[in-house]
């Protein structure tokens, strides 16, 4: 049992150490990023003043080269990007000349959005559900639940989103199948993104329910008699908080990419089908924005539920540890 | 494995789904009643019917012919792909959870970068940077896979490590290469075969997905994707034409989510 004390010192240790960890993964991703970048066909100065509209010939390219030090060495070019990277410049973009950042802002909140409201009705689909079958474990309704995962594990997403197309916007238009900015083009891209995120979150919460409804101090309630309308909500709920949390955390990723492949079906203008846009124009610089600013809040993310849980409770880090072991 | 099967229907049943794909792919070019790659404009967009069962798509060519070469080229690489992937996190995962030390602690944090980044994201830099192509899809799909198997397979080094028969094989004189091939691999070849075939219809996803976003394979190809995106456009006229091939991919991740699942309860995995 460590004192009071010494929980501080550890924290303040854990907290280092988890910060040294970010730091040095950040740096791995730039370094990933630029690498990729300087491996990428075609000269970017050339590709640079062809963005501007002139047709370069051997000289010009040469004189840009040197301008923009792209005639440096490798490592140089990397700490002179770094140095950018930090006052927020990702470059420009060569085909519309406007800085990346700019590109990305304007698309960043539909994606957003888009993002926020598939993951609101995710949970409000998996938690009942999930909840229903771990408490009533081995039941018809677990039985069909788990049926429905197991299909919904294999559903192909765009083809699921295609079907609701065809049902929903052609069979029986109720609702637009491209195109963003109302409201109603919302439902069919966050109900098909939901249907298959649910299913992971229907049995992790079941996995948790049937664990946690195991646990000692669950049964001395039960034996001390206390009602079942008490019990669940302030026994079992309670200590099933922070797991669910930490995989509200660390969902990011997969609704990243679930909403990539829903925007580019449903032609929806966010960053997922922007992305997919400037591989087709070979717009290196915004898919080096794009990828880095992502990847980066993906790790932010992960490190902040990390420390969040480690703060609840110390003792978890330990049992994740030992659980990814 | 036969016995587990005769016990288990639906087992059975999705084992036997595979077996008739594989042979349904590697036999296709005398199951098929039509070229897939000959247009007939005289019978483009014809609805299934007897003549074409799963229906004609906007050339005119045999959905179904198209379907059954499909296999070859969405279900096969999957296996090729994760084949690679298993050997080298065989490899890498195997070396770091035995040695420990410094080469673990680096290899684990090169494995969270890759863990935590979602596959599509990957694939479409690695797609972006280096160009279209069928080699660089692959490239990707192991690159964003392979974290996830190293560190799985580090976890069961762990856990074979602390089983009494290792330690009487220490103490029999027994380390370095040898020791792993003869005491740890063989016993971690269940969980990694459940594992890999339970994510063969994820690497199916993915990799058809990838083609239906218009990175993976490229139009000519029978590939289940492009079909679909192919059926994208003439959604409103000629459904068949994105269903069948859409319904062949949920068909066999299906099958191997079902087989993978049983066999992960029957091995007691996590």
């Amino acid at each position: 049992m460590a004192s009071i004390d010494h929980r501080g010192l550890d924290m303040f240790r854990y907290l280092m150490g988890r910060l040294g960890m970010l730091a040095f993964t950040l740096f791995l991703l730039t370094m990933f990023v630029f690498t990729l970048m300087h491996m990428a066909p075609g000269d970017p100065a050339a590709l640079m003043l062809q963005g501007f509209g002139a047709t370069p010939d051997e000289n010009m390219i040469a004189f840009y080269q040197n301008k923009w030090g792209l005639d440096q060495s490798f490592l140089m070019q990397y700490v002179s990007w770094l140095m950018e990277l930090a006052k927020g410049n990702l470059g420009n973009s060569y085909l519309t000349n406007k800085p990346v950042v700019e590109e990305i802002g304007s698309r960043i909140s539909m994606t957003l959005l888009l993002l926020i409201s598939s993951f609101t009705l995710t949970f409000l689909i998996s938690v009942p559900l999930g909840l229903m079958a771990g408490l009533r474990e081995k039941s018809l309704i677990d039985r069909i639940l788990y049926g429905a995962t197991v299909l919904g594990l294999s559903v192909p997403l765009y083809w699921l989103a295609i079907l609701l197309m065809l049902s929903f916007g052609v069979i029986w238009p109720i609702f637009p199948i491209i195109g963003g900015g109302s409201v109603s083009h919302y439902v069919l891209p966050v109900a098909a993104i939901s249907m298959v995120q649910s299913v992971y979150f229907i049995r992790m919460i079941r996995s948790f329910t049937v664990e946690y409804k195991k646990t000692p101090y669950l049964e001395a309630a039960i034996s001390r008699g206390i009602k079942r309308r008490m019990l669940y909500p302030s026994y079992l709920f309670r200590s099933m908080l922070v797991p669910v949390l930490t995989i509200v955390g660390t969902s990011f990723p997969s609704f990243f990419g679930a909403t990539i492949i829903i925007e580019n079906v449903f032609s929806f203008p966010g960053i997922g089908k922007y992305m997919l846009d400037t591989i087709y124009n070979r717009d290196y610089p915004v898919i080096q924005g794009c990828s880095l600013l992502l990847a980066a809040t993906i790790f932010i993310l992960n490190f902040v539920t990390d420390v969040s849980y480690y703060m609840a409770d110390p003792r978890i880090h330990l049992e994740k540890q030992r659980w990814e072991n | 494995m036969i016995a587990f099967a005769w016990n288990n229907k639906l087992f059975a049943v999705s084992l036997a789904v595979i077996v008739l794909l594989v042979a349904a792919g590697i036999l296709a070019p005398w199951l098929q009643p039509y070229d897939p790659f000959q247009p007939d404009y005289g019978s483009k967009l014809q609805k299934p019917s007897l003549q074409h069962v799963f229906g004609t798509d906007y050339l005119g060519r045999d959905i179904y012919s198209r379907v059954l070469l499909g296999i070859k080229h969405s279900v096969f690489p999957a296996f090729i792909v994760l084949m690679l992937v298993v050997l080298i996190s065989l490899i890498l995962g195997t070396l770091s959870g035995y040695y420990g030390g410094r080469l673990d602690m680096l290899l684990m944090s090169i494995t969270d970068l890759f863990v935590a980044v979602p596959n599509i994201l990957l694939t479409i830099v690695i797609i972006g940077f280096l160009g279209f192509g069928m080699e660089n899809v692959y490239l990707a799909i192991m690159l964003s896979w392979w974290a996830r198997y190293v560190r799985i397979i580090r976890g069961l080094v762990h856990d074979v490590k602390k089983e009494p028969y290792m330690l009487a094989s220490r103490v029999s004189g027994s380390f370095g290469l040898p020791h792993m091939a003869r005491h740890i691999l063989p016993n971690m070849m269940p969980q990694v075969l459940t594992l890999s075939i339970l994510d063969v219809s994820r690497v199916i996803l993915t990799l058809s997905g990838l083609s239906f976003l218009g990175i993976g394979a490229q139009p000519p190809s029978p590939e289940w994707g492009v079909m679909l995106l192919d059926g994208k456009s003439y959604l409103q006229i000629a459904p068949w034409m994105g269903f069948f091939p859409g319904l062949m991919v949920f068909m066999t991740a299906c099958a191997f989510q079902i087989s993978g699942e049983k066999l992960r309860s029957r091995y007691k995995l996590k």
